[in-house]
């Protein structure tokens, strides 16, 4: 009984003998001249890596700047905002007591807008 | 992998892929070439989608299937019939002659199993692929594949038999 191993063998021993090799690359090469050269192909010489680069530096530019603008005007309401708070709190009697009365609300309401401000600003920062 | 590197890695590949072809179609070297070379195209043309999942020679290999499949279901239609399993074992009358004449124990061989069998057979014994190979070229299950070489086997073994 013939083993795996002959029939291996056999098919090799009788596979075609493939001719002209060099007329038919010469041929396809011919006909992938004529055809459109896919994107994924593409050699993209030096110049456009470098503009690319460049591109891509100005955008990260332009968000880092974008980004200190925002941490600065932040930080200008946030002051804003406390001090107008403070001035209230120390001017009006009524206002402080209402205050330390119920303070843990207020302190908790305040920490879940802080944090409600910081995920919104997550959000709308990816890219 | 730019354009030159594409031509260098299918000038390696042509080869086995002709050879590969050339016995599917009977010995017809010409269809053979012709299918070869617009499976090649196609794989220039569709680069993009190769995504390295598998190797590329196998990725070429799948290509050509597909094209030799193609072509059979061409010929089916243009003879105004449905393709039918019986149809896989109809001999190529575009056969190349001399060719086959000089192979011929091989096509003896595997000429009358189904063209699927013939393609296991032949990517498994002849092009040395592995089962997982051919599962991606032929797009089988391995458990088909399987079944496919047994029979393949024992028709081999019967021939190789009946030659003693």
């Amino acid at each position: 009984m013939a083993t795996d191993k002959e029939i291996r063998q056999f098919v090799k021993a009788n596979m075609p003998k493939v001719k002209d090799s060099d007329r038919f690359m010469a041929e396809l090469v011919s006909q992938i001249d004529l055809l459109p050269e896919p994107a994924a192909l593409r050699k993209r010489s030096e110049g456009e890596i470098q503009a690319a680069a460049s591109r891509l530096s100005v955008l990260a530019g332009r968000m880092k700047k974008h980004n200190r603008l925002t941490a600065v005007l932040v930080a200008a309401i946030s002051v804003a905002a406390l001090s107008g708070i403070m001035a209230v709190y120390t001017a009006v009697p009524a206002i402080h007591e209402h205050i330390m009365q119920h303070l843990p609300y207020i302190m908790g309401g305040f920490t879940v807008a802080v944090l409600a401000s910081a995920m919104f600003a997550l959000r709308r920062g990816r890219i | 992998m730019d354009k030159s590197q594409f031509i260098n890695a299918i000038a390696q590949e042509q080869e086995s892929l002709r050879r590969f072809l050339c016995v599917l179609c009977g010995g017809d070297s010409f269809t053979a070439d012709d299918l070869a070379q617009e499976a090649l195209l196609k794989a220039y043309l569709s680069f993009g989608k190769f995504e390295g999942r598998s190797r590329f020679s196998t990725w070429l290999f799948r290509i050509a299937y597909n094209c030799f499949y193609d072509r059979q279901a061409r010929l089916a239609g243009d003879a105004a019939e449905p393709l039918r399993p019986d149809h896989e074992k109809e001999a190529d009358e575009s056969a190349d002659a001399s060719s086959a004449f000089a192979y011929q124990d091989l096509y003896m061989a595997i000429r009358s199993l189904p063209y699927a069998e013939q393609a296991v057979i032949l990517l498994f014994y002849m092009e040395d692929k592995s089962v997982k190979d051919i599962e991606s070229i032929t797009g089988m299950p391995s458990g088909t594949i399987r079944s496919h070489l047994s029979r393949g086997r024992q028709h081999l073994r019967k021939f190789l038999e009946g030659q003693r």
